[in-house]
């Protein structure tokens, strides 16, 4: 699991690839972290990349939608697989979070 | 919809469960011993290597479903004073327990069969017909003692029901493995190779105990080392958790183990410090009532908390995202 920063049209964009698993997944909690803790809690997850993620996964990502809710952020799901989005709908996610098709739909979305 | 059960259903469903339970096991019991004693006189009679594997195997299950029956006789008579959390780990050391004499049964099956293989002999006629009968019988009642043991197990998953019904399927297949060893040695005696027959039929016995013992050590041993719930258990509660996202603040962890039948779920929650604690409990009563509706059988522990309380596999600390490491 990888997960890099940039900036597009002034919009913060987080790329993941790999995969999110038991063993992964602790990785991933402190690399979300460390972004929320630089930014101002608004960006995009492109997840284009992301070829799995179970429920270690989806508890991270629960914690930092709470996160960014509780401080006024805002965050955009996107390029989830067939896979991840069907993890993702089956635990209630795109309840709460915003999920865009594509990273382009999501920075127009912005 | 969730249902909430009445205060009193639970308990007497349960009651009504295991005393169906006990006497399914009871009754197992008692059919393998009946089935046992003539087991014996037919090996002791028709010399045959499989006929006296099997009853040592026989011997050895007896002992498991003893074990089996003495568990669930606890569980029925109630101990809820000396064990808080229930019998569930009891349950499963049993499982444990019945997969372990398996894998004993195996060992001397085995040796016995390698030893008849290097000193080959005749099998004696006259208490093969016995052995047939005797095997007839047990292909039959133990193919209904698997299928009654099957249904249960699918109603109401237990880790000993679960066991029974694998148990009784690896006896009538043994059993069914000893009653073509012996007829095709009678009637296929004029050929010299036909005293190989009897033992190297029991290997076949080796191969069941080995699939069903592992088996059953396999699924109870991570269970009794408190083995978080499976993956699809894991997106039930998370579901649950983004069905009431507004009702808490942080999200700290979850903690979940099965004990025997019963499931237990830890949720470590932060809620606004603003609100009253009757709200608070209100929001956690809810929470707590729908999930265990959706999980059978499960207990569920809502935490407040201000961190996940060094939970094992979760994030190294409680803060949320953003109010951990520095940059």
């Amino acid at each position: 699991m990888e997960l890099r920063c940039e900036k597009v049209q002034g919009v913060q964009i987080v790329h993941i690839n790999g995969r999110i698993d038991g063993a992964t997944a602790e990785k991933f909690g402190h690399d979300i972290d460390t972004v929320l803790g630089s930014s101002d809690q608004q960006f995009i997850l492109d997840l284009t990349d992301l070829q799995y993620i179970n429920s270690a996964g989806l508890r991270v990502l629960l914690a930092m939608a709470k996160s960014v809710k509780k401080r006024g952020g805002r965050c955009i799901l996107c390029g989830l697989s067939e896979v991840v989005r069907n993890v993702i709908e089956l635990a209630g996610f795109h309840r709460i979070l915003k999920i865009a098709p594509t990273l382009d739909d999501a920075l127009l979305q912005w | 919809m969730s249902h909430i059960p009445e205060p009193d259903e639970g308990p007497a469903l349960d009651a009504a469960a295991l005393a169906k339970k006990e006497k399914t096991v009871f009754t197992s019991l008692v059919v393998d011993f009946l089935l046992w004693i003539p087991d014996i006189i037919a090996a002791i009679l028709a010399g045959s290597i499989t006929m006296f594997a099997d009853v040592v195997k026989c011997g050895n299950e007896l002992l498991a479903t003893f074990f089996a029956y003495l568990t669930i006789r606890k569980l029925a008579r109630g101990h809820g004073e000396t064990y808080d959390y229930g019998m569930g780990k009891f349950e499963i050391l049993t499982s444990i327990i019945t997969g372990a004499v398996m894998l004993i049964s195996l060992v001397l099956v085995f040796y016995t069969a390698i030893t008849r293989i290097i000193k080959p002999e005749e099998l004696q006629l006259s208490g093969v017909a016995l052995a047939l009968v005797m095997m007839s019988i047990g292909v039959v009642v133990n193919t209904w003692l698997w299928q009654k043991n099957y249904r249960l197990a699918r109603k109401e998953y237990s880790p000993i029901m679960e066991s029974q019904w694998r148990l009784f399927r690896t006896k009538a297949f043994s059993d069914l493995s000893v009653l073509l060893a012996l007829i095709f040695s009678i009637v296929l005696h004029h050929f010299w190779w036909s005293v190989y027959i009897d033992p190297f039929a029991s290997m076949i016995i080796v191969g069941f105990l080995f699939f069903t013992g592992y088996r059953v050590i396999s699924s109870s041993l991570p269970d009794l080392l408190d083995r978080t719930l499976d993956e699809s258990l894991q997106i039930v509660i998370l579901r649950e958790l983004t069905e009431f996202f507004d009702e808490y603040e942080a999200f700290h962890g979850v903690r979940s183990r099965r004990s025997g039948s019963n499931v237990y779920i830890e949720i470590f929650l932060e809620f606004d410090g603003e609100r009253r604690m009757c709200e608070i409990q209100g929001a956690i009563d809810r929470m707590k009532a729908s999930l265990e509706s959706r999980i059978p059988k499960s207990s569920v522990t809502i935490v407040p908390s201000s961190g996940p309380c060094g939970l094992p596999g979760n994030r190294s600390d409680g803060s949320p995202p953003g109010e951990q490491d520095p940059l």
